[in-house]
């Protein structure tokens, strides 16, 4: 019965649909001789009589050569060239070394900038209190390095079935992977994992994007997790803010539209658990090892379901 | 008038377009110095075709013509450069936008990124882009070798053994869409030789005599579902309005669901779902 459930969603799948409409029930041989340079751009010009048009269609239609010829050529004439040639060519570049420099500003800028952002304030307030990425490395238990690396490691192997990760898991380990920093005094400059492209980096970047609420998730389950495994006193303002921060990002998450209904559920749900039993519970005793090491399983379960599960 | 004949006019014209032989030279090959020998080789062909005095009937703007004679001879130079590709059968079975991917990363050897920025003007919105992601993660996932230089020179047969189809990897919950793409492919290897499963066979021709796509309807889902255009992108190229794209997109899908439902190709087609869940 399962089965059958899947296989009717499967099949009110449009793109399925479309590719059986597409297949040929006759020879995929061409049809007609290759279409001229003048042909294409007539075609893309829209300076053809209808005979012509129709002779020419059916020919692409039958030719990915030509096809792709016209996708492109018709591509490019909507394009509007950047003015100068060396701005174009040096564009990355340009673009590269100055989101570098802004970077740098920021990062000098950090500790002594005042901001309303409890993520930020979270690490500024760790960090004030040194609670560094060295502090934490306890020899009791596995180092805070070799968890996050088992996560890393977890989500790179589970990359291995590229078709599996959605942007979403990625911006999340994303997040991960670069809060580590901040707690790394030998780190100042945020460099990011190579699973990640440029268009996602510039997707968490902007602080509107879904990409980057879910990013900034990443990086405050690493910050939590980091705090609660240590067995450092933590100070109570470091413990308020999380509560506004769970609240804000609650809030973003429910109004966000591109943010899938599932995936609101995945995450809403761990912050309720986190912030209901177990922040309430550790704010009245910060020095109880044993309350930290729930919330530590709890972010930790947290962490390996929304790397698994997010769409 | 003897002016504007004159091959001397059509250099000044492509002299003054050298920005635009460039642009396209720089996102075919994105390397500088490939771009730099792809431009220098287009002028050459250029200049031997007269600056394309007698090629260009007027039939279009000049821009556009330019582009079309660009881009063709910058397809030239990849040949020329590389090759004739034949990419392995599944990834032709997807469309040419599979193809051109193939080619960019597994013949030129191109970066993700790059690849990504050959293919910005192709895709217009963020949807596509991901699309063109996730075609670029499943070529570097399945084609074995493919980032090892050129193996897929015309005369190499399909790089995929038949029992390693590039599907056969993927997780449990994806199968049921594996055998959807099982079923096509069925359902073109019976075009080739009716007999295997002559039934859904039937159903199939029925099933398209029911639809009746007209070329341009074809082209438009081929747009939309193979290139992965948007809906407007799309209909533009086939000289539609916004308004009309999206009515003759809801038209089409519609008509595909009657069609399937009708021709009971869609029942066919659960049946074999059924068929082959039961067997595992």
């Amino acid at each position: 019965m399962k089965i059958n459930n899947t296989i009717s969603d499967v099949l009110l799948d449009d793109i399925f649909k479309a590719k059986v409409a597409l297949l040929q029930p006759d020879s995929q041989k061409s049809k007609g001789r290759c279409l001229s340079d003048q042909d294409i751009a007539s075609l893309i010009d829209n300076r053809l009589d209808s005979e012509a048009y129709d002779r020419m269609l059916e020919h692409i239609d039958s030719c990915d050569s030509c096809y792709m010829r016209w996708v492109d050529a018709f591509s490019f004439t909507q394009e509007k060239l950047p003015e100068n040639p060396m701005i174009r060519k040096y564009y990355k570049d340009f673009i590269g070394a100055v989101v570098s420099l802004a970077a740098v500003i920021i990062l000098f800028l950090y500790p002594f900038h005042n901001t309303s952002d409890p993520l930020q304030n979270s690490f500024k307030i760790a960090l004030n209190n040194n609670i560094t990425y060295e502090n934490l490395t306890l020899n009791t238990k596995p180092s805070i390095e070799n968890q996050i690396k088992k996560y890393i490691t977890a989500f790179q192997n589970t990359t291995n079935n590229y078709q599996k990760v959605s942007y979403e898991q990625k911006a999340f380990a994303t997040g991960l992977y670069t809060a580590l920093q901040p707690l790394h005094e030998a780190e100042k400059q945020i460099k990011y994992p190579d699973f990640i492209d440029s268009n996602l980096i510039n997707n968490i970047n902007q602080n509107d994007s879904s990409l980057s609420i879910i990013y900034h998730i990443g990086r405050w389950c690493l910050l939590i997790k980091a705090l609660v495994d240590s067995n450092i006193e933590i100070p109570a303002e470091l413990w308020e803010e999380q509560y506004v921060f769970i609240n804000n990002m609650s809030d973003r998450i429910k109004k966000d539209d591109n943010i899938l209904t599932g995936d609101k559920d995945i995450i809403l749900r761990g912050f309720k658990t986190i912030n209901d039993r177990l922040l309430n519970n550790i704010q009245q005793d910060f020095s109880n090892i044993e309350r930290r090491s729930i919330i530590s399983k709890e972010i930790e379960k947290f962490i390996v379901f929304v790397l698994t599960e997010l769409n | 008038m003897a002016l504007i004949d004159s091959s001397k006019y059509y250099k000044k014209q492509v002299f003054k377009h050298l920005n635009l032989i460039e642009y396209l030279a720089e996102k075919q090959f994105v390397d500088p110095n490939d771009a730099l020998e792809a431009t220098t080789y287009v002028l050459d062909c250029l200049e031997k075709e007269s600056w394309l005095k007698d090629q260009f009937k007027k039939k279009s703007s000049y821009k556009t013509f330019l582009i079309s004679v660009v881009n063709n001879r910058l397809r030239d130079f990849f040949r020329k450069k590389f090759g004739r590709i034949r990419p392995p059968q599944w990834i032709s079975d997807q469309g040419a936008l599979w193809k051109e991917i193939f080619k960019k990363l597994c013949v030129q050897q191109m970066s993700i990124m790059d690849v990504e920025y050959s293919l910005s003007h192709i895709a217009d919105n963020e949807q596509n882009q991901k699309e063109i992601n996730k075609v670029i993660d499943t070529i570097l996932a399945k084609v074995e070798n493919c980032r090892k230089n050129n193996h897929f020179r015309e005369s190499m047969d399909d790089e995929l053994p038949d029992n390693d189809t590039p599907y056969s990897s993927l997780e449990q919950e994806e199968k049921n869409r594996i055998a959807l793409s099982v079923y096509t492919t069925i359902i073109q290897n019976e075009s080739c030789s009716p007999g295997i499963n002559n039934q859904l066979y039937k159903k199939y021709i029925k099933f398209h005599k029911i639809l009746e796509l007209s070329t341009s309807e074809r082209l438009f889902l081929k747009h939309i579902y193979q290139t992965h255009l948007s809906i407007n992108k799309a209909g533009e190229m086939m000289s539609w309005n916004t308004n009309q794209s999206h009515s003759k997109f809801k038209q089409i899908k519609n008509r595909i669901n009657k069609a399937l439902s009708i021709s009971g190709l869609e029942k066919e087609i659960i049946k074999l779902i059924d068929g082959q869940n039961e067997n595992k």
